[in-house]
């Protein structure tokens, strides 16, 4: 890194990963949850402060089909989660965003819903984008079910035996979520009005809550639906196995676009995942309990890996090596040498960065910092942010042009001159607004390209200010080329903030947009990335996690690497 | 007034007016500045669509410009629209607030500034609100006969001079003063028991929603300009292209 950079940015410190490592696309394509990640802070949440969950109304046909509402009570409020379920033809069902008919859709409520929202509510969620909603919804999804698991869940449930473990394993889920809007989507409530709240302060709080209630509904829902069609030959699902099943996911290029307008807060989860792992690697010694549990948790990821199938055969080759990478952490760990000598922690992943494929460092990464919860967890409360970018007009631009040399050489390395390196953009389709990704030379529409190409746009302005002779303020410069007030405003902002940018050129013809998607949803919490195309991906969200009945039993309530249940079928 | 079009978000407030100033051929860095002054609007109870509607309709026909040129004279600072157009309050509020912020700190050797023929002054007012630069006053003509003049408050509020919610009709573009607010016994007289718009309102439209009128089509027709046409081809190389989810 940059002495000049290191000047501007005093988070950064010793055994730090530097941006230019940790920003680049490869890297963050190869991302895995840690114990950070959003869905694990909002577990340990649940069991630490012991939010009460409720089943209000549960007014389904034998099929499934009506209104349910889930409540959760939290120290000093109540949400709901509404949910309706309705029958779908087989062939409307896509996991695209300009899909019109779901399996289920449902909004996350502040509240409890009065008979007056609910009628609302059910004549606007099932539309969903073309529903209109109000600031007492806080959420606003749909989900799909897996009709392969569901339809094989509920008939051996009804039969009064177990599903298949294998194909239970194969999907992960019941149903999965093909969009989760908050913030202030289509007239939801905006982040503002429950930013101060406890229980939403970290980033995505409220989604996340509304997938993982949503998932206990589905479990209710498999075992209501066998309960009707199997009456009392009917049997509910083994716990172990219920906590197996997540929910499912499809994400496309809708998330992107939001790694690229929020890079302070991009800079914060970064850099709290960093400074995690400097921590853990700056511990001079390790203490038995740390060394057991890392064992413990290494042992979990190899099976759990070991279980991570997907048909992309890209991905298939990474798993292929990653299990290897693996194995020879394994190896290297039953090494008494290697245990006896002090800075363990450092060493290991010294290890794996000299020897590892970029999945095989970020698990192990992800690994190192699992143990020390101690350690890291306060660090998820800087997981946020409420800084926007910010312009300095006083600014002279030959500092603004120093700024761009020394903290963007990244960006002036690329050759824009070259139609390769600018020829993807994006875009929002007018259809439904869909985000997507078009080639500049041979789609319409680039004129609207999304403002995210930040390498080129710096080259642009870069190549401005080197034909300006006199020193003027960046706010004089901007009233003669109003055009680069945008990347200006970047620019001077998130200097400041060294993990704030991905260091690479998105719109050059190789992007692989799902390396964002992989990113993000990594710092969701999501595992078994199952990539469909370079464009969007199916992930599993919440496998492993206690559902609300099982906190505080006295098992473990970490869930990272979920393992297939070892229950036999009865 | 009219039943409300419909309720907004400011996140949706912030998404829309930014894209429908791009959509009108704004920069997107002067476009967000103009989201940001149509959230800083709403804040305060009023309609963001129909105050800042014209600016985009007066951009559109031609008769307002983004260019603008400065001129320093003595102690007085001129921002100019280039061409004899009307200058768009959305290059004279973004343009305004850098030469705000580049002020010295000592009062005394602050410059007058003037933007001249400005196209929606209210708008300015906006942007210098919605950059936090408490303690200025904005003034500028409504007609021959009614002077206009806002005071940026602390915390999102602001006074205005007129009585009463009823904002009086800009009939022309005018010149558009801003000046420090440095007497304190003179601002004290001067704005004592004036109109005030809260910036608390926001916490009250956080529950309810902004409300937007009319204008508001005006906006989203611009909005829509951003959008894409979907083609058989941009369909089929979409993010899920091909898949009925039968699995």
């Amino acid at each position: 890194m940059k002495n000049s950079l290191s000047k501007s940015a005093p988070v950064i410190v010793e055994n730090m990963r530097s941006p230019e490592k940790v920003m680049c696309l490869s890297r963050m394509g190869s991302s895995f949850q840690t114990r950070l990640s959003f869905m694990r802070s909002l577990t340990r949440r649940i069991s630490r402060e012991k939010w009460k969950f409720e089943k209000l109304r549960f007014d389904l046909d034998e099929n499934g089909y009506g209104i349910s509402i889930f409540a959760l009570h939290v120290p000093k409020r109540t949400y709901s989660l509404i949910v309706f379920t309705n029958y779908i033809d087989p062939e409307m069902r896509t996991d695209r965003v300009v899909a019109e008919v779901w399996d289920a859709t449902f909004n996350l409520f502040d509240g409890i819903p009065s008979e007056r929202d609910i009628k609302r509510l059910a004549t606007n969620t099932p539309k969903q984008e073309a529903g209109r909603f109000s600031p007492r919804e806080l959420v606003l999804a749909r989900a799909n079910k897996s009709l392969r698991l569901f339809e094989h869940v509920v008939t051996s449930l009804s039969e009064g035996r177990q599903p298949d473990i294998d194909l239970l394993a194969s999907v992960g889920y019941l149903m999965r979520t093909t969009a989760v809007y908050g913030s202030g989507k289509f007239g939801c409530a905006d982040r503002e009005k429950i930013s101060d709240r406890p229980e939403a302060k970290g980033a995505f709080q409220v989604e996340m809550l509304a997938v993982y209630l949503f998932r206990w509904f589905t479990i209710e829902l498999v075992e209501y639906i066998a309960g009707k069609r199997g009456g009392s030959s009917a049997v509910n699902l083994d716990s172990e196995i219920s906590r197996y099943l997540g929910i499912g996911n499809a994400t496309g290029l809708g998330m992107a676009p939001f790694l690229i307008k929020h890079p302070v807060l991009i800079h914060n989860w970064v850099s709290a995942r960093e400074t995690a792992l400097a921590r853990v690697i700056s511990l001079e010694s390790h203490t038995p309990s740390t060394m057991q549990r890392f064992r413990e948790i290494l042992d979990k990821a190899v099976e759990h890996v070991a279980e991570w199938d997907v048909d992309d055969e890209q991905q298939t080759d990474r798993i292929l090596r990653l299990r290897e990478d693996l194995q020879r952490l394994l190896n290297w760990c039953s090494r008494k040498e290697n245990l006896n000598k002090p800075k363990l922690w450092k060493r290991i992943f010294q290890f794996a960065e000299a020897n590892f494929s970029l999945e095989g460092q970020e698990l192990t990464v992800s690994l190192l910092i699992e143990p020390h919860g101690e350690l890291v967890d306060d660090l998820t409360d800087s997981m946020q942010t409420t800084i926007g970018t910010k312009l300095d007009p006083k600014m002279g631009i030959k500092q603004l042009k120093k700024l761009l040399e020394e903290c963007f050489d990244w960006a002036l390395e690329i050759d824009f001159i070259d139609r390769e390196n600018q020829r993807r953009f994006w875009y929002y389709s007018e259809e439904k607004l869909e985000p997507r990704f078009g080639d500049r030379y041979s789609d319409p529409g680039a004129e609207w390209e999304m403002p995210l190409a930040v390498a080129r746009d710096v080259y642009l302005l870069h190549k401005k200010l080197i034909n300006f002779s006199a020193d003027i303020s960046v706010g004089r410069f901007l009233l003669l080329h109003p055009e680069f007030r945008q990347i200006v405003r970047r620019i001077q902002t998130v200097v400041m903030f060294p993990y704030a940018e991905i260091r690479d050129n998105i719109v050059q013809a190789k992007t692989r947009p799902i390396d964002l998607l992989r990113f993000k949803l990594a710092f969701f919490g999501a595992s078994k990335f199952d990539p469909k195309s370079e464009l969007w991906t199916r992930i599993t969200m919440f496998q492993g996690a206690p559902l609300p009945g099982q906190f505080g039993t006295g098992q473990s309530e970490e869930w990272a690497f979920p393992l297939k249940p070892r229950t036999e079928a009865a | 007034m009219s039943s409300p079009e419909l309720y907004l978000s400011f996140n949706e407030i912030m998404f829309y007016f930014t894209r429908a100033a791009a959509g009108a051929g704004v920069p997107f860095g002067l476009a967000e500045d103009f989201g940001r002054a149509a959230i800083w609007i709403a804040g305060s109870g009023l309609d963001p669509s129909g105050i800042t509607a014209n600016a985009l309709h007066e951009l559109e026909c031609g008769h307002s410009c983004l260019k603008a040129s400065l001129t320093e004279v003595n102690k007085e600072i001129l921002l100019t629209a280039e061409g004899g157009k009307q200058l768009s309050a959305i290059q004279a509020g973004a343009a305004l607030c850098d030469l705000i912020s580049a002020q010295p700190e000592n009062p005394k050797n602050m410059q007058s500034i003037v933007a001249e023929n400005v196209d929606c002054p209210l708008l300015v007012c906006a942007a210098i609100g919605s950059a936090n630069y408490d303690g200025w006053e904005i003034s500028w003509p409504a007609s021959e006969e009614i002077p206009c003049s806002v005071l940026i408050c602390e915390d999102g509020s602001w006074k205005s001079s007129w009585n009463g919610r009823e904002i009086p009709e800009q009939v022309a573009a005018a010149d558009v003063k801003i000046l420090t607010v440095n007497n304190r016994e003179e601002y004290y007289e001067k704005w004592d028991g004036k109109t005030v718009y809260s910036g608390s309102n926001k916490k009250q439209l956080l529950e309810t929603g902004v409300p937007v009128y009319e204008s508001w089509s005006l906006i989203y027709s611009f909005f829509t300009r951003c959008l894409v046409p979907s083609t058989e081809e941009s369909r089929k190389t979409g993010a899920g292209a091909g898949l009925v989810d039968t699995d």
